[in-house]
């Protein structure tokens, strides 16, 4: 890291856990905004159990569709926080200190919101339940593990829990800073939760092996989750959907997606929470150059489904890239998707100056994320509305309808409040992680230029 | 234990200059160009006896798949690190860069194989018709492929080499001279690495994928690629255990780079059950007559020993053996995995390709049943061992004339790390400059 | 500060140098390793002050986690299979390839929800034996903390009190 600045674990506490413990006015309006999108989503939610899947655009053949693109797309956005966390916990990358939480806390915000999108899909929520868990015990019918859409619930839990937990433990040490800084009931609710860590030399020992050992153990989680998204699809015989390739298809788009929001979101707290010691130019170039080898992977896997969808000259799957490439609406989709998702944003970063200027990042990642919407929503839709076999079969194009727009900013509105709310309670930036880089902050003289370093144990 | 001195830069240049042309013996050398000799006529008798029956050349395809793999894998390795500013791979870059000479003999062994092809006019391939495809555009991508590796190692040596000819002149080390140096290493090795991707994916979908009718899977070339990748760092990791052993670095190749090296490699041998998994999980839930055929073919048929010899070596073992500190933080066990996912990786090649060619020929209906295992004959056994010899021959003829260290790296790195008192402990420090 | 019949005592520095002397100091005047401890707000490197390495066992955790769900998630896809006996698309009542994706999640979870109860009990939280702390140590103070020192109070204050403590807290 080239911007280096001394700060005093004072100056940390006070600017880390400022908003946490004091309340600005504008936390209320952007709550009270926030939740009249979220209340717009569930009244929308509200008026589909109610009327049934009949609000939607759905038809015959296409019946997965915009509510199924959120949740692969939020599903997506959630790989960010394993991607930061454990990948750059494991290699040692010291840009990742600041960024860790944020990125988590998406995980976490995002795997719930996306939860929520099947559930709501099915039209008749109260039934996911025996469809999903091993519970009727009086009728004696349990769910068929055979279906790939059970396995969802199990790597998604799994995945939601295993993220809460590594949060928590990794938020203890800061809990306890809380607990010292806070009066009154936040500072007794701050004490439970820190369960009287002090700071020994035993806690501390025990939190780095954590790090290490909780990255190791829910990296092959989260390479699970969307691989077992993509067997939704990749295991039905639908043409377009059934590929070999979709698991890592999947959770490199994933990584692609996810790694852009987190630099979103990380222009966003800059910005609003005054955070630009913490949050340097540096950490926006490590996290550009992170993004141009993340996103060609992705080109290379979108390619190979691309070009062995064609290989064996199918008339199905030919098909399905012909409507993708030139049958309206999806021919205008389709080079958004391509541009906004790759051609536009990878060769500004390849650009230094781009990759450090925070407007600029900001708006390329967030154009990633338009693309990668439009990219799930491109995979999902074609191929169930290519014309089938027999002229019953043939329907009109699929239209989404207001409420499934509605819904798809509810799903925003959600994570932005998650998020909101986490961070009004809890430092967003890890502070004991900040303070540890400071301590192990050192520099080395290579003749006249002092280059900046690191201790490694 | 005995005190050793640390290491300096100046004994670093001496040490290692010293070494250049003194590693591999005369004899082996040319036990090696013999058998490297007998494995060129096996190739030229087999040429002769014409392209019939095409199963065959399916040894012969393994043995490429293998070396591509393997030696054509080992650059990868110096990018990748080069890239990521790991500096416990110092050491072995020029290793890894070495392994570039395998394509001189992957080169005229995929040419000769391109021309065994059947005709490629309407049959399902990554080339729909277009005039020169497979043979043309297979053959210009494989030399381009050699050609940038050879110039990395060409680029990346060049200072050594001056030092070792004690020629100044040669490179007299200016500021602008490094700073191309270090900016065109990075941009020949990211054409390598996409060169070698798109070379996986020629190899196996133009000798694999489009023998088999009714094969066609996305994965197979990043399959291909990544177990291909696990299989270079694990070549290099032997050579750097062979060069610590017998090269006398025991002190340049310290407990660092076999640990490095042993993480990566653990999370390629995942990747490698991964890719896997998603192959054999799609086509045994699709049940077409196409993926029984497949899983059949590949998996649980004639070379069911081999697919699970594969998976074992591959996934099984180096995961079991890794995830142990005592066994990933040494210098033995990882250079033991690496033996074993090496052996892996030739045994995974022959299920792919021999396979492949066991039921190659003109379009036709689909077939739904594998033939028998097919085994190798002599001369199928001559061309892989005369292969193999034939890149060992030319990677010890390498190390004739470039140090088997990049000793300017390697002096950067003296440079940028040092140890240093904290409080009442000593500490790496690790300056990264950008 | 009064420090009559109090068992712990803790010695608060504003230098982690201090901190090394002050163990040093400790250690001479004979206390116990075991019960010397010290306080930061962030880690620093392992021996940095002269301590001993911490033993623990947090990675029994991740294998017995484990195994726990990887039986868990037998017993789940064996028993709802065989309890709900019906053929779908062909399949084999006891289909492996999905058993296996579901014990592979169950596996992971067993280990990761164990391993978290494991760097919490090695952590020895929740701490609530009640020695002395200071919150100035959140705020980048180290505190050197000496458990067991009934009797002994006035040496170790004194010993923490030349190394440089800033303040002396006890309970």
């Amino acid at each position: 890291m080239k911007e280096w600045r001394e700060l005093s674990s004072s100056k940390i506490n006070d600017d880390l856990l400022k908003f946490p413990l004091h309340t600005p006015m504008w936390f209320w309006y952007a709550l009270a905004g926030l939740g009249l999108v979220v209340g717009a989503g569930f009244l929308a939610f509200a008026i589909m159990i109610g009327g049934g899947l009949q609000f939607l655009g759905y038809n015959n053949q296409t019946m997965w569709a915009v509510l199924i693109t959120n949740f692969v797309f939020w599903i997506g956005i959630s790989h960010a926080g394993v991607m930061i966390s454990a990948i750059l916990r494991l290699t040692q990358a010291e840009w990742r200190r600041p960024v860790t939480r944020a990125s988590e806390i998406l995980t976490v915000f995002s795997l719930a919101t996306a939860m929520l999108m099947p559930i709501i899909h099915s039209g008749r929520p109260w039934r996911t339940l025996y469809w999903e868990f091993p519970f009727d015990f009086s009728r004696g019918i349990f769910m068929d593990i055979r279906s790939a859409l059970v396995w969802d619930p199990s790597a998604i839990f799994t995945y939601l829990l295993s993220s809460v937990m590594f949060v928590y433990v990794a938020l203890v040490p800061d809990l306890a800073v809380a607990r010292d800084r806070s009066s009154g009931i936040a500072r007794y609710l701050y004490a439970i939760l820190a369960m009287g860590f002090q700071g020994t030399k035993r806690q501390w020992r025990l939190q780095a092996i954590a790090g290490i050992l909780l990255s190791a153990l829910i990296l092959p989680v989260f390479v699970s989750v969307h691989s077992i998204v993509s067997w939704d699809f990749a295991m039905a015989l639908v043409p377009g959907w059934h590929s070999t390739v979709f698991p890592p298809y999947f959770v490199i788009g994933a990584v692609h997606s996810g790694v852009s929001a987190v630099a979103t979101l990380m222009a966003i707290l800059r910005w609003i929470f005054h955070l630009d010691d913490y949050l340097t130019d540096d950490h926006f170039d490590a996290l550009g150059r992170l993004l141009v080898v993340v996103s060609t992977t992705w080109l290379y896997f979108f390619g190979m489904d691309f070009y062995y969808g064609l290989f064996a000259r199918d008339e199905m799957e030919l098909g399905i890239w012909s409507l993708r490439l030139f049958t309206p609406p999806y021919n205008t989709l389709f080079p958004i998707f391509l541009l906004a998702g790759y051609l536009i944003p990878v060769p500004l970063w390849l650009i230094r100056g781009v990759r450090r200027n925070v407007k600029a990042m900001f708006f390329t990642s967030l154009l990633v994320n338009v693309g990668m919407w439009i990219e799930r929503y491109m995979l999902i839709v074609p191929p169930l509305s290519n014309k089938q076999a027999f002229p019953f079969d043939w329907v009109t194009v699929y239209q989404p309808q207001p409420i499934e727009w509605v819904l798809v900013v509810f799903t925003f509105g959600v994570v932005s409040t998650g998020i909101l709310v986490f961070a009004k309670l809890f430092p967003i930036i890890p502070l004991f992680d900040i303070k540890e880089g400071q301590n192990l902050r050192r520099v080395i003289q290579v003749g006249r230029r002092t280059v900046p370093g690191v201790v490694r144990e | 234990m005995a005190h050793v001195e640390p290491l300096t830069r100046a004994g670093t240049t001496h040490d290692l200059t010293g070494r250049v042309g003194r590693i591999g013996s005369g004899s082996a050398m040319l036990v090696l160009g013999i058998l490297a000799l007998a494995g060129l006529i096996g190739l030229i008798l087999k040429v002769m006896s014409g392209p019939v029956p095409l199963n065959k050349w399916g040894y012969t395809a393994a043995a490429l798949a293998f070396l591509l793999s393997t030696g054509q894998g080992m650059p990868v390795v110096a990018f990748a690190t080069r890239l990521a500013k790991g500096y416990w791979a110092l050491p072995l870059r020029r290793a890894a860069e070495l392994g570039a000479v395998t394509g001189l003999v992957t080169t005229p062994l995929f040419i000769v194989l391109l021309f065994q092809l059947p005709d490629f006019f309407g049959r399902p391939s990554i080339w729909f018709d277009w005039p020169g495809g497979p043979v043309l555009w297979d053959s210009v991508a494989m030399i381009l492929l050699t050609f940038t590796g050879l110039a990395m190692l060409f680029v990346s040596s060049r200072p050594d080499r001056a030092l070792s000819t004690q020629q100044a002149s040669d490179w007299p080390g200016t500021g602008r001279q490094w700073d191309v140096l270090t900016a065109g290493l990075v941009v020949l090795g990211a054409f390598y690495l996409m060169m070698l991707v798109f070379v996986h994916m020629y190899v196996v979908s133009d000798l694999g994928m489009s023998l088999v009718l009714g094969w066609r899977s996305a994965i197979i070339p990043p399959y291909h690629a990544v177990s291909g990748l696990q299989a270079g760092l694990a070549t290099t990791l032997l050579v750097c255990g062979a060069l610590r052993r017998f090269g006398g670095l025991r002190r340049y190749f310290g407990l660092d780079v076999f640990w490095g090296a042993s993480k990566l490699l653990l999370g390629l041998s995942l990747l490698f059950f991964y890719f896997t998994w998603s192959e054999l999980l799609t086509n045994w839930y699709g049940r077409t007559a196409d993926e029984q055929f497949l899983l059949d073919l590949f998996m649980f048929g004639p070379y069911t020993a081999l697919f699970i010899s594969s998976v074992l070596l591959n996934f099984a073992l180096p995961l079991a053996l890794l995830i142990w500190n005592p066994i990933r933080v040494s210098v033995r066990g990882p250079i033991f995995v690496a033996g074993l996912i090496l052996l892996g990786n030739l045994i995974d090649r022959l299920r792919i390709f021999v396979a492949s060619w066991s039921v190659a020929g003109p379009l036709g209906p689909h077939r739904t049943f594998a033939p028998p295992a097919q085994y190798p004959d002599a001369l199928d056994l001559l061309v892989f061992v005369g292969a193999v010899s034939a890149v060992t021959f030319l990677y010890l003829l390498a190390l004739r004339f470039v140090p088997p260290i990049a000793i300017w790296e390697f002096k950067t790195g003296l440079l940028l790390t040092a140890e240093r008192p904290y409080l009442k402990t000593e500490v790496a420090v690790v300056a990264k400059p950008q | 500060m009064a420090i009559s019949g109090a068992q712990a005592i803790l010695g608060l520095f504003q230098e982690p140098e201090q901190v090394a002397q002050a163990l040093d100091a400790l250690r001479a005047a004979g206390f116990a390793s075991r019960d010397l401890k010290t306080l930061t707000d962030s880690p620093y490197p392992e021996g940095a002050f002269g301590e001993e390495p911490e033993k623990h066992r947090l990675f029994v955790f991740p294998f017995i986690g484990a195994a726990c769900g990887i039986a868990l998630g037998l017993l789940i896809t064996i028993g709802t299979q065989l309890a709900y006996p019906i053929v779908t698309g062909g399949k084999p009542l006891l289909s492996i390839p999905p058993m296996i994706n579901v014990m592979y999640e169950g596996t992971m979870l067993g280990a990761i929800m164990f391993t978290v109860a494991g760097i919490i009990f090695e952590s020895r939280l929740p701490y609530l034996t009640g020695t002395p702390y200071d919150p100035r140590i959140s705020e980048g103070y180290l505190g050197v903390l000496v458990t067991r020192a009934s009797g002994r109070l006035p040496e170790a204050e004194r010993a923490l009190r030349d190394a440089g403590a800033v303040d002396i807290v006890t309970k």
